[in-house]
């Protein structure tokens, strides 16, 4: 097992490096700088002056072997270009625990929610709540998230004004973005959830329960859902990245200063080092992610268990 | 909400009779005149307030005892460090919290005029070479007295190549300005100099009519040198790396969220500024803004939207602004093509836009049409320049045929004179729904005036503003705003070595008239040069094609007072107040 | 030594139709019994029928009402839905009853063509990654972890700049290039619990090539899984197109999406709720059916729901 995580560990790196370099040399042969912005066209001195203030005017192998440098050396994803003087990582750091919040919330709230749903539907197979529940479960993403999160802003806060439109700090603000995002988790897990109940419900152990009088609640309870959760685990894996990374669609419409937004903007703004920098933290959470999910598969399924020569 | 408003109506009512018995003069405020010498009604609004006894007075005057305002930002300023950066949210919050030489205030009828500021006189030589400038007294929110020499080296860092400013461009005129920016001469070869702790004295390469305007430009503002080279690169990145000497101190500064400046009472002038708080909160969803605005989460905003223009002017308790901007939208082609290399076939793609129409489809009749390069509301001297010179464009349109004019030019190519069989591309730097509309607009006109297959290309802007740069394009289009008040901003920005907007254009009369104006300290002959220029820009050579000056539509609550709405001042939030703010529920 | 077997010992009896009812039941094919639980599924029969109704719109719906979809009329700018124009016009003056079908064909050959590449692409790859295991399954797999971390914008726009076009085709190839990665992982899985049975086995004893074991025994038995992810990356791909529109950076006119349609109604759905509401309808019923049939799909496929 150990061999095997450290193998893992290693092809790890191995690949987040060539994310690295795929990324900085397909972001630097896009069209476009980082002065674009100003929407201006500067004199030439200037251009010069600000090229070589952040080694813009360097070969793009050379800036990449600085930049490796400086990641492995001392940990350190440069400075922003658009924002002077903020180090990336401070800033990743910053926003990504403000998507991580909201982000957890709404997991939170989607997984109760959906595993509820999940299981009403279940036990009432093919009869008219399982349709019902499902419908619920499934209505949420049925319609892009940008089509959501207005519609519930402007009743929740513009037609009714129970809650503010836009902002961060307190939460209140956000409760509509947590409906907004939860959704998805909702239909997710009801409909995962659903087809595991079914499948343990069928078990020997859950008639041999039924025929030893246990209560209908508690079989339930004790033995289906225990049996059907488990394997729902697996599939928060890959979601972790995402919490943490945000949403751009959420974030813009309720202005919360998540990361989310940096994905998109620092393409647009042509902030290389931000670029590299979100993209390291996102492929790093994805692959170790990918990792969990392995390792959880072995946890759950001993049939999956990994040995270290597989 | 309605009984709310009577109770206010019927508050003003009682209040104003009560104020017309006790002071039985003339001098009492008046809610429908709001920005009518707002300074003289709010001094003696303080002056009498101390002379009351007690303090519920201000309350007679229905000046809100809470005085704070909630504005948004569209988007995170980039960096505090006035070197650094150039976007203007950052500009926004600079003029706030820091003290130009000199500030633009807006008087009543919403005109500007230069006013002292951090300076508080200031003086040129005759030949308007050397300015001299005397340093107010005032202090830093760290208690540091306020120095000539932090005024320098503000102005130098910002020219200093190691800075990297992308704005330095804007004060090439201070001697030496360009070699200092290049490295070619040290820093303090540049023509600042601080006599004494109190005097300034700028050296210029040449008279330059419009220095005045330059000194409120963040690249001028003053600097701590202690505070930056203890900060180094972290400076401007966060409050606690900087220190203030404006109006308002920030007091709050979460990143990509909110901003609250607060008052500063250590600034020069603190007792005439009446505002506490400016809470400004970033929201870059336009539909966000206004749904805050409608909610009255924030106190004013603006927008061109017609239907959400449309409510709002409906909605009583807002005032309704609508503010010519010092911006022009245009076409631009690039002579450096084989087909646009020719003037005729140019003038006719120009001729051939109605730009009455355009302004009532594309911008649903909010800006309104432009046949000249310099925008409305740039003065020259004391007047509007666009008020005293008819646009060229005016001209071109009145009298040539547009579909004659392209059948000359390609007969002067040597090229087939079917226009059917000439494709041309538009580049459009926006890929948002707008554009798109835009484009398909455009598209119309030419394939239906011209009959010349037009074809349209989105793309992000600095793919487009890279193309550009490469002379990688048939015509462009864009806006170019202005940086300070005087024409010469937008003229010179053809001058053939100034290669702003990349026509790749060249004329040797335009480069002589620019610089014989760039020179002349007398308005009258400057604006014949420019008169010439401009004419020479869009009716002869028509390199750009002007389209339309863009107006906003600001909307505030009727309680915000004395904000100003002239997009040149930069008086900021300083001198605004409320008045019978509802009270918050 | 009397056993002697006569023929008058037997006697024949004839067929005997009743004797037929013995059977326990007919002999039904996997995909027979598969169609036959699906018809019985009446949320799953009402999707089937609601998406061939879109589909056959799409095809029709731009030529019905005499309106072609990319003429404006400036004197019918914001129209409400009426009797001529059935779902109003748009900022333009266009019918919106033209576009919207026009749209669904955009949206719908994305979602079509988009799941059907990355269905191909996905399966071939990782069935050939869990076929080959070891080394080679590593060294694909962890290529498509790359191609999942590039920042998907950079590649949207490279593709835009290097095609040099904005259209459908390349919306496609942007929205497929790292599409067919999940495909890709969830055939491998499946393919490595099949690998691991007793007649692939016993097919690789007999000396039977690898592609035909692929093509004959690991490719019909995971479709079932396949199918039902099918179902959900076609509402997935105009979902995607949908969020790349909302960005600015869906097709260029005069194409036209569901997701354009919607991301340019959302910013004044207050006044025009129409304009929003016709396009999201459209994307809630596909999306909506696509699902519920991708539920029954997985109901009528799962042999262990095998009644």
């Amino acid at each position: 097992m150990k061999k095997y995580i450290i193998k893992r560990i290693a092809y790890m790196l191995l690949t987040l490096w060539i994310v690295i370099t795929l990324t900085f040399f397909l972001m630097h042969s896009i069209p476009g700088d980082p002065l674009a912005y100003m929407a201006k066209t500067l004199p030439e001195q200037t251009r010069i002056n600000f090229y070589e203030k952040y080694g813009l005017d360097k070969p793009v192998y050379v800036q990449y072997g600085i930049f490796m440098k400086n990641l492995i050396t001392k940990g350190d994803l440069g400075e922003s270009i658009r924002y002077p003087g903020r180090t990336v990582t401070d800033t990743i750091s910053k926003h990504a625990t403000v998507s991580g919040r909201l982000g957890l919330q709404a997991i939170a709230v989607g997984i109760t929610i959906g595993i509820v749903l999940g299981v009403i539907a279940a036990l009432n197979r093919n009869r008219w709540p399982d349709y019902l529940v499902m419908f619920i479960a499934i209505l949420g993403v049925t319609v892009p998230l940008f089509i959501i999160a207005a519609l519930l802003q402007y009743t929740l806060s513009v037609k009714f004004k129970l809650l503010p439109t836009t902002g961060w700090g307190k939460f209140k603000h956000t409760i509509i973005p947590t409906i907004a995002m939860c959704f998805g988790s909702i239909a997710t897990y009801a409909r995962y959830m659903r087809s595991n109940v079914l499948e343990v419900i069928n078990q020997d152990y859950i008639l041999t329960a039924q025929a030893k009088g246990v209560s209908p609640f508690n079989v339930v309870r004790k033995h289906v859902l225990r049996n059907a959760i488990l394997p729902a685990i697996t599939i928060l894996g890959p979601q972790i990245a995402g919490i943490f990374t945000g949403s751009f669609v959420i974030e813009r419409i309720f202005s919360i200063p998540g990361l989310g937004s940096y994905y998109i903007s620092s393409i647009s703004d042509r902030d290389y080092t931000m670029i590299i920098g979100t993209t390291v933290f996102y492929a790093a959470l994805f692959i170790v992610s990918q990792l969990v999910v392995d390792l959880l598969y072995g946890v759950v399924d001993p049939r999956i268990r990994v040995s270290g020569d597989n | 909400m309605r009984s709310k408003k009577y109770l206010a109506l019927l508050l003003v009512v009682m209040l104003v009779s009560i104020l017309a018995v006790g002071c039985g003069s003339d001098d009492t405020p008046n809610t429908d005149e709001p920005a009518t010498n707002g300074n003289e009604e709010k001094e003696e609004g303080e002056k009498q307030e101390g002379e009351e006894v007690d303090g519920t007075s201000s309350a007679t005057f229905g000046l809100d005892e809470e005085q704070y305002l909630t504005f948004v930002l569209d988007a995170e300023p980039s960096t505090l460090d006035p070197s650094k950066g150039a976007d203007n949210y950052s500009n926004t919050i600079l003029l706030n919290v820091m003290e130009p030489l000199l500030r633009l205030e807006e008087d009543s009828d919403n005109n500007t005029a230069i006013a002292a500021a951090g300076a508080e006189s200031w003086e040129a030589n005759e030949d308007g070479t050397v300015w001299t400038f005397k340093i107010r007294d005032n202090t830093w929110s760290d208690g540091v007295k306020v120095r000539a020499q932090d005024y320098e080296y503000g102005i130098k860092r910002s020219l200093d190549p190691d800075t990297a400013s992308p704005y330095s461009w804007i004060i090439g005129d201070i001697k030496n300005a360009s070699k200092v920016n290049s490295g070619e001469l040290p820093v303090d070869e540049l023509g600042v100099k601080a006599l004494d702790d109190e005097t300034l004295e700028i050296t210029l390469e040449n008279p330059t009519p419009y220095f005045e305007q330059l000194t409120y430009n963040r690249t001028m503002l003053p600097q701590r040198q202690d505070i930056v080279e203890a900060q180094g690169d972290k400076f401007g990145t966060e409050i606690e790396t900087v220190v203030f000497n404006g109006p308002f101190t920030l007091s709050t500064w979460v990143h990509n969220s909110e901003l609250i400046l607060t008052k500063n009472e250590s600034y020069w002038n603190a007792e005439e500024v009446l505002m506490e708080t400016v809470n400004l909160k970033i929201i870059q969803d336009e539909n966000a803004r206004l749904n805050s605005l409608t909610n009255g989460e924030i106190d004013g905003s603006a927008t061109n939207r017609p239907e959400w223009r449309e409510q709002f002017m409906a909605n009583e308790d807002m005032v309704h602004y609508e503010v010519v901007n010092p911006t022009t939208f245009f076409m631009f082609f690039n002579t450096q093509d084989e087909v646009f290399s020719n003037a005729n076939i140019r003038k006719a793609f120009s001729a051939a836009v109605d730009r009455e129409e355009l302004a009532n489809v594309i911008f649903d009749g909010i800006h309104t049409p432009a046949y000249g390069w310099v925008p409305p509301t740039m003065n020259i001297g004391d007047d509007e320049y666009r008020s005293l010179v008819d646009g060229p464009v005016e001209k071109l349109v009145k009298e040539e045929d547009p579909v004659e004019l392209l059948q000359k030019g390609l007969e002067e190519l040597g090229m087939d004179t079917d226009p059917s069989k000439l494709t041309v591309t538009i580049s459009l730097g926006g890929t948002d729904q707008w554009f798109r509309t835009y484009g398909e607009y455009l598209q119309q006109v030419f394939n239906t005036k011209l009959g010349v297959d037009f074809q349209v290309q989105q793309m992000e802007w600095p793919v487009f503003d890279s193309n550009v740069n490469k002379g990688d394009f048939q015509i462009g289009y864009m806006s170019w705003g202005a940086d300070y008040n005087d024409p010469s901003n937008m003229l010179n920005l053809f001058r053939s070595d100034a290669g702003a907007i990349g026509t790749g254009w060249v004329n040797e009369r335009y480069d002589e008239l620019i610089d014989l104006a760039g020179k002349e300290m007398d308005v009258a002959k400057r604006l014949e040069y420019f008169r010439e220029a401009e004419g020479i820009l869009l009716y002869e050579d028509a390199a750009v094609a002007p389209i339309v000056f863009p107006r906003s539509n600001i909307f505030r609550y009727e309680y915000v007072h004395n904000l100003g709405i002239n997009p040149f001042s930069t008086q900021g939030y300083k001198n605004a107040y409320t008045w019978f703010r509802e009270p918050a529920n | 030594m009397e056993n002697v077997i006569t023929q008058d010992k037997f006697k024949h009896i004839g067929p005997d139709p009743s004797m037929g009812d013995e059977l326990a039941r007919p002999r039904v094919s996997y995909w027979q019994d598969a169609w036959r639980r699906l018809k019985t599924n009446k949320v799953a029969m009402v999707a089937i029928v609601v998406l061939f109704l879109i589909l056959v719109m799409t095809i029709v719906g731009p030529h019905i009402n005499g309106f072609k979809y990319e003429v404006m009329d400036p004197t019918k700018v914001n129209g409400k839905p009426n009797s001529t124009h059935w779902f109003g016009t748009d900022e333009l003056g266009r019918d919106i009853f033209s576009r919207v079908w026009q749209a669904g064909r955009s949206s719908m050959i994305i979602g079509l063509v988009g799941a059907f590449i990355s269905t191909v692409v996905g399966s071939i790859y990782g069935a050939f990654a869990a076929y080959k295991g070891g080394k080679i399954d590593n060294i694909m797999m962890r290529i498509v972890e790359v191609l999942t971390s590039i920042p998907y914008l950079i590649v949207v726009i490279i593709i835009s700049i290097v095609i040099d076009s904005r259209g459908i085709g390349t919306l496609i190839l942007t929205l497929t290039l790292t599409g067919w990665c999940g495909m890709a992982r969830l055939v491998r899985g499946q393919m490595l619990q099949l690998k691991q049975q007793e007649f692939i086995m016993a097919a690789q004893a007999l000396g039977v090539s690898p592609w035909k074991i692929i093509r004959k025994h690991l490719i019909p038995n995971s479709l079932s899984v396949v199918i039902v992810a099918i179902t959900f990356d076609i509402p997935g791909y105009i979902f995607a197109e949908s969020f790349l529109s909302y960005l600015g950076l869906g097709p260029q006119p005069p194409a036209t999406s569901w997701g354009a349609l919607a991301s340019a109604a959302q910013q004044k759905f207050i006044f025009y709720p129409y304009q929003l509401f016709f396009p999201a309808l459209m994307i809630a019923l596909t999306m909506l059916s696509f699902t519920l049939l991708g539920d029954g799909l997985r109901d009528a496929l799962d042999p262990k729901l095998r009644q």
